[in-house]
């Protein structure tokens, strides 16, 4: 395969991203300077190389821990869990939270296979053993993210741990991703013990 | 109401095409396999945001496509609304108007289509399964959450399930986190089907008493698949679902729960399943059919349109008079779809729209 056509299936990979645009986006950057190319060729080698997910809290950082892990100001004793990094992202813009976060890789699925080993519950629970008051659960709220929400309740319950879950705010079946800012924020203040 | 104009892209094995209806009878005929029962999913898709056939919608897309759109022209007693709908791989874009709507909630209801197909027709004979999905789709006239909330117990139930073919190897916790799922949105459902056939019952008693008067003292009974009681709340469903654990293990599957709902038609002591013949128990289901539009009626929505999918073919010719008949006489939008015209005869002296089904193409015949 000629290196154009290699560039365009790769970018193919991308989602929302189909041969037409994979073309377009090619003859862009052909058209660009060459430093432009350089830098972008760079710059995807750089993200791979040196982002990682934090150790501790499941965050893309290029240090581990993260920054918000190690942030003097911020409140260690309530751990907001989330599905994934963009939904961190998301509560992020809001600066509503100021405590840390747990991100699992996505929710407990039967029928997808995914148990409580692949979604870091355990590490969740670890973390527990120092001074946590509260989780605040903003998983989705599909049947999986609710069942997720109601399975870390479960297993937190017995060590005194308050368990919250954001407000409906959000839209049924909705992701947090592409919801709003101040629907985010009414969801997060709004919160319920469960 | 009536769905004066639809506008298919992608969809199915139809053509991109315009095909503008008329606000009364539209016959559909050609050959099978030419796109008759996918044009009324086309309809139904913008009525529910559901497949007619599929569980997933994105079966609609065409083969080999990645975007299918459907679009119509919504007249009403209101003002006119122009409905879109596109689906790209899984995601899922809705207009009205030139407004981008974000949730379901706020699109669905501004259509309102009855559908009916030989599965509904065979449900007096058939398995519960068909039962409980005309009842949604009854239910869902009443109350345009009700396919939603019984899409998620679905999965809830689907996702317990097969935690408990682990057997001893399950995790309670997360077997009692899905049952909690189920309950949340399962004791709702319940209850709707509840309510929706105790609208249906006193209808759909008469109207079999009318066109069959050799069938007497018929009724109507739902016969939920938990103890639904005066309540039915969550936390009642919850706790049967719980208590029944040990058995649910063995088994490997869940026993009691919404997924269990059925109703019966009773003919004095003897269940219309066993004992009505076979073209009864099809009038039967026709009854429960025009219950639904009677009731959709007075319930003070505007006329649905009413879909009926080839049903023509499997009842007799009496039948088949009284089911065109009392569906015409409601006067709304009616779309039929047929192989055969001849089935349609008795409908003759009626206005009839009539559209050629070819090949993905739906044409207007030409005046002869
Ligand atoms: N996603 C799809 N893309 C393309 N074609 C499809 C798709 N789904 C179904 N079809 C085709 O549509 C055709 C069936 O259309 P449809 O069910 O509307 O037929 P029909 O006219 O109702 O026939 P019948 O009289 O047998 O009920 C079949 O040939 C089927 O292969
Ligand atoms: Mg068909
Ligand atoms: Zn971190």
């Amino acid at each position: 395969m000629d290196a154009m056509s290699r560039l365009i299936s790769l970018l193919k990979q991308l989602p929302g991203v189909g041969e037409k645009t994979a073309t377009r986006l090619v003859f862009h950057i052909l058209s660009s300077s060459r430093d432009y190319g350089h830098a972008l060729a760079q710059s995807v080698a750089d993200v791979v190389e040196r982002v990682r997910p934090c150790k501790q809290c499941g965050n893309l950082s290029e240090t581990s821990p993260c920054r918000i892990c190690t942030d003097p100001k911020r409140d260690p004793t309530v751990i907001c869990v989330v599905e994934k990094v963009q939904d961190l992202l998301a509560i992020e813009n809001t600066h509503e939270h100021r405590g840390l976060y747990h991100v699992l890789p996505g929710t407990l699925s039967p029928l997808e296979g995914r148990g409580p080993e692949q979604i870091r519950i355990h590490e969740l629970l670890d973390r527990l053993e120092k001074d946590v008051v509260e989780i605040i659960v903003a998983t989705s709220s599909s049947v999986e993210g609710e069942a997720t929400a109601l399975y870390i309740k479960k297993l937190v319950d017995s060590r005194g741990i308050r368990v919250s879950r954001i407000a409906s705010g959000i839209p049924v079946g909705g992701e947090l991703e592409y919801t709003d800012r101040g629907t985010i924020g009414r969801a997060l203040s709004g919160r319920r013990e469960m | 109401m009536h769905v004066k104009k639809i506008n298919l892209i992608g969809f199915r094995n139809l053509k991109e095409q315009v095909v503008e209806l008329a606000d009364g009878l539209n016959l559909l005929v050609g050959n099978n396999g030419q796109g008759k029962t996918n044009f009324l999913e086309a309809v139904y898709l913008m009525a529910t945001l559901r497949s007619f056939k599929s569980s997933s919608v994105r079966d609609v897309i065409r083969f080999g496509e990645d975007e299918a759109e459907v679009s119509g022209e919504i007249a009403s007693r209101e003002v006119p609304v122009k409905l879109r709908v596109r689906l790209k791989g899984s995601v899922r874009k809705l207009w009205v108007g030139q407004r981008s709507i974000h949730s379901a909630r706020e699109f669905l209801g501004r259509l309102r289509v009855v559908a009916f197909t030989p599965d509904d027709l065979a449900m007096i004979k058939g398995g519960p399964s068909l039962r409980r999905k005309f009842l949604d789709r009854a239910a869902f006239l009443f109350d345009s959450q009700h396919l939603a909330r019984v899409k998620n117990f679905n999965h809830a139930l689907k996702s317990r399930n097969r935690l408990l073919k682990e057997r001893k190897r399950a995790d309670r916790d997360l077997i009692d986190s899905f049952s909690q799922a189920m309950a949340e949105d399962g004791a709702r459902v319940s209850k709707t089907r509840l309510e929706v056939l105790r609208r249906l019952r006193g209808e759909t008693e008469r109207i079999v008493e009318e066109m069959i008067p050799e069938m007497s003292a018929v009724s109507v009974s739902f016969e939920p698949g938990w103890y639904i009681g005066a309540d039915g709340s969550k936390d009642s469903l919850l706790e049967q679902i719980r208590s029944n654990l040990e058995q649910d293990l063995r088994r490997g599957q869940t026993c009691l729960g919404p997924q269990q709902d059925d109703f019966e038609i009773s003919m004095g002591q003897n269940s219309a399943r066993r004992f009505a013949s076979q073209g009864q128990q099809r009038t039967v289901a026709v009854a429960l059919l025009l219950a639904v539009v009677r009731e959709v009626v007075a319930d003070g929505g505007a006329r649905p349109v009413i879909l009926l999918d080839d049903v023509s073919s499997e009842l007799d010719a009496a039948r088949r008079k009284i089911l065109f008949e009392q569906v015409v006489d409601l006067g709304g939008q009616v779309l039929i779809t047929t192989t055969d015209e001849g089935m349609v005869a008795d409908l003759r002296e009626r206005k009839i729209w009539k559209f050629i089904v070819d090949d993905g193409r739906i044409e207007p015949e030409r005046e002869k």
